[in-house]
């Protein structure tokens, strides 16, 4: 009994000193660093966070929803409020800056700087118009600041 | 169960749990510095003097030990202005103007994380295409086999920390000997002081450079930390025969086992993507088998030395205590060479790679040993309480497997000297070894055809096609084949043919640089036999080098793609909406700081489930942001990016998107 006892005494203080090692050879790897220099433009992966959310509404000032629009050429005017478009690409991201994607019938027609834009060359019949306010990076806030409008256009 | 038995569960399952992270996370090591992609690459042809000569390294070089050398077609250096290193990056400028020709680049690289050097060369062309007797022109990457002294010095090392790690806890703890010979550790400290100042020697000479220049270069520094505590150790070792106190044999284990923490913070396994868990398992595994081979040696030398009654419950601890450290050998070695091979898919790498032959032949001598041991726990032990006859086969077997943990010792220095099997194939030019494939067979199904395509990037490439009949599989006695070229997102680009030759195997090859652009390629193969001639059309992606991808999802959101480069550039691609029907995939480029980085070029290619690739038509909404209109169906996609920035860096991205019907959406 007793040499069991001893045994275990002696397996359980190599148990604590392989422990203590396994602690500290989990902590000094981690410490040590990955060893490397260069410029802030070097080798990092930066984590992305989750897209952010914008103070803006995007409304569809025309064609508004159920207009008929005559002849092949559709005008869009959106109002923006809350926020403005950029001109600058980043992913340095503000909700209150961003682009203006549109799409019509589902087809990305124009990613426009502005609030005003014209799509030429649209068939007659109905159409479905979406226009959405994007952050900087081109993708979408979160939630999404989409905004649709259907209407006719007529030869 | 005892509180013994339900402690070793638990040390089971949490092994079984590290394992499994091991397998399932851990993306291939790269140790050495291989080449990974350069700028220009290996056989370009440019119209100018290229401003820079850009290397990338699968590991971070020594700018203090590293070397870029531009030379002309003569031999003669070429001027260039001073290396700077950046993360894993050498940038060097050219300083002089280069006339049309054949230029050759060479290099050596010192890998800042475990200290081995490569060394390779590669040619490009000004002005016209780079011959190919150029200088040492194929982008070829050497990594000296380790020498015989390096080989020594380690073994040295290795059985020295191990017998002074076992020696402070097997003598006194374990076996209960009444006294620990002085003269064992003391010899022990000075194979390992002994074998630190060869592995220095071997390094430096390796490299090329006075002692003190590597001990105070960056790779060397791992060095300098493991001289210390081997120094450490072995003063201990020499105060402890001295005054015999416990506590400085608790030093002489301590600081042995903090150079085994070095040698794996310093080698292979700091190289992998989980440098933590890789670290700690090749820790674990020095320890263990410190516990475990050097524990053999100190009974084999005690054991004679113990009392009658106690020797069988003596070898009956040990046996139990290297049973426990002989586990965590096996679990620490299965993750570490699961990380080096490239994970448990690349399994044929143990036969296909000088790094696999040496492992598996590590793990055959490992092996014997633990049969060994496992006769001696069996056999032997329950003998020594018969008497004498039992301690002379138990002393027997103990010689046996201290002669091959001996070898094993020796083929760990060798395997510590090689680059991991993961790291070779994954650096350009190693492809060799995974020729690029393309299948396909005529539209009246009377023949199939196999092309490999080897390394299968842009640049210079050799053919191997195999036509056989779509039915019986005989190959198709051929007269004459060629395989035809076009870029599909290049229709500016005339579309090239190459003859190709029977070899002597049948099959037909050829050689050249058809595969001239970063682009998705069309291959028509056209056979012509004596009845008449076929044409196979087949479709080819040269590889690239691609950057870390990393995905966002969130609900409500389409899937975010980022690409990050070695350089700080990355690619930010999405699919929107996701769904069968009409799609856009809008990709937009950022510099390292995060602004838009300008595009000369975009391809936007997408592969839908049945593997036809489309090329899209990208709408430019800004310098570095492209879209495109796609309708889609459901199943897995793979969407390609293939862009060139107005600094002429090649962006390379693409990722895989399971399109869902949209009534399977909520």
């Amino acid at each position: 009994m007793r040499t069991r006892r001893h045994f275990r005494v002696s397996v359980s203080r190599c148990g604590t000193f392989v422990v203590a090692t396994l602690v500290a050879s989990v902590a000094l790897p981690a410490c040590s660093g990955s060893g490397q220099s260069g410029s802030s433009s070097a080798m990092s992966s930066p984590k992305r966070a989750a897209r952010p959310s914008s103070t803006a509404t995007l409304s569809i000032v025309s064609p508004a929803n159920g207009a008929v629009v005559h002849g092949s050429t559709v005008r869009v005017r959106l109002r923006l409020e809350g926020a403005r478009v950029v001109r600058p690409t980043t992913n340095d991201l503000r909700p209150d800056e961003g682009h203006i994607h549109i799409l019509l019938d589902g087809s990305l027609v124009s990613m426009n700087y502005g609030l005003s834009d014209e799509i030429h060359d649209v068939a007659s019949g109905p159409h479905l118009l979406q226009a959405e306010f994007v952050a900087s990076d081109h993708a979408p806030f979160d939630p999404r600041v989409v905004v649709v409008s259907s209407f006719e256009v007529r030869r | 169960m005892s509180r013994t038995g339900r402690g070793l569960c638990r040390c089971v399952v949490l092994a079984a749990f590290a394992v499994a992270i091991a397998v399932l996370l851990a993306p291939p090591a790269f140790a050495h510095a291989l080449l990974e992609r350069s700028t220009p690459a290996p056989n370009e042809t440019l119209e100018t003097t290229p401003a820079s000569l850009t290397l990338t390294f699968t590991e971070p070089p020594d700018p203090a030990l590293s070397s870029v050398r531009l030379l002309g077609a003569s031999g003669a250096d070429v001027g260039i202005g001073p290396m700077h290193v950046a993360g894993r990056t050498i940038t060097v400028p050219v300083t002089s103007r280069l006339t049309d020709g054949t230029y050759t680049v060479t290099w050596r690289a010192v890998s800042r994380t475990d200290g081995h050097v490569t060394a390779g060369s590669f040619a490009f062309g000004v002005g016209r295409a780079p011959s190919p007797t150029a200088g040492g022109a194929g982008a070829g990457t050497e990594s000296p086999f380790p020498s015989a002294a390096a080989i020594i010095a380690k073994w040295l090392l290795y059985a020295g920390l191990s017998l002074l790690v076992a020696g402070a806890v097997v003598p006194a703890y374990i076996l209960r000997s009444a006294k620990t010979p002085a003269w064992v550790v003391v010899t022990a400290a000075t194979a390992a002081a002994g074998g630190w100042i060869g592995l220095v020697g071997a390094e430096r000479s390796t490299i090329g450079v006075a002692a003190s220049v590597f001990l105070s270069s960056e790779a060397g520094r791992p060095f300098v930390w493991l001289g210390v505590a081997v120094a450490v150790s072995a003063g201990a070792a020499v105060a402890w025969a001295v005054t015999a106190k416990p506590s400085l044999l608790w030093t002489v284990g301590a600081a042995a086992a903090a150079a085994m923490l070095i040698r794996a913070i310093g080698g292979h396994a700091d190289a992998g993507s989980l440098p933590a868990l890789q670290v700690a398992a090749q820790f674990i595994h020095l320890l263990a088998v410190g516990v475990w081979i050097g524990g053999i040696a100190w009974l084999l030398l005690l054991v004679g030395g113990i009392g009658g009654t106690s020797r069988p419950e003596a070898v009956r601890r040990f046996s139990t205590t290297a049973g426990v450290a002989l586990g965590a050998v096996v679990v620490t070695g299965v993750i570490r060479a699961l990380d080096e091979i490239g994970g448990p898919s690349r399994v044929g790498r143990l036969v296909s790679s000088d790094y696999g032959l040496t492992l598996s032949l590590k793990a055959g001598v490992a092996a014997v040993l633990i049969a060994l041991g496992a006769w001696n726990r069996y056999v032997n032990v329950p003998r020594t309480a018969n008497g004498q006859e039992g301690t002379r086969s138990l002393r027997r077997v103990l010689v046996a497997e201290a002669v091959l943990a001996a070898g094993v010792f020796a083929l760990t220095g060798l395997l510590t000297g090689l680059p991991p099997a993961a790291a070779v194939a994954t650096a350009p030019g190693s492809h060799m070894h995974e020729p690029l494939v393309a299948t396909g067979s005529d539209f009246a199904t009377t023949v199939r055809a196999r092309v490999e395509i080897t390394p299968g990037m842009v640049g210079t490439n050799r053919f191997a096609v195999r036509v056989v009949d779509y039915d019986t599989g005989e190959r198709v006695p051929a007269r004459r084949m060629s395989l035809g070229f076009a870029p599909l997102s290049h229709a500016d680009v005339t579309p090239s043919t190459l003859e190709l030759r029977r070899a002597p195997d049948g099959d037909w090859t050829g050689r050249g640089s058809q595969i001239s652009l970063d682009d998705r390629y069309q291959l028509l193969l056209v056979v012509q036999t004596a009845s008449g001639s076929t044409q196979v059309r087949m479709e080819i992606s040269p590889r690239v080098s691609s950057g870390h991808t990393s995905v966002a999802r969130a609900e409500g959101q389409p899937t975010v793609y980022t690409t990050n480069y070695p350089d700080g550039t990355s690619i930010q691609a999405y699919l929107d909406p996701g769904r069968a029907g009409t799609n856009q995939i809008h990709a937009t480029a950022f510099d390292g700081q995060g602004d838009e980085l300008p595009l000369q070029s975009i391809s936007l290619i997408a592969i839908p489930p049945d593997g036809r690739g489309e090329v899209l038509q990208p709408i430019r909404f800004s310098p570095g942001h492209y879209a495109a209109n796609i309708d889609t169906i459901a199943g897995t996609w793979t969407f390609e990016i293939r862009a060139v920035a107005k600094t002429g860096a090649a962006l390379d991205a693409h990722f895989v998107q399971r399109i869902e019907r949209s009534e399977e959406l909520p």
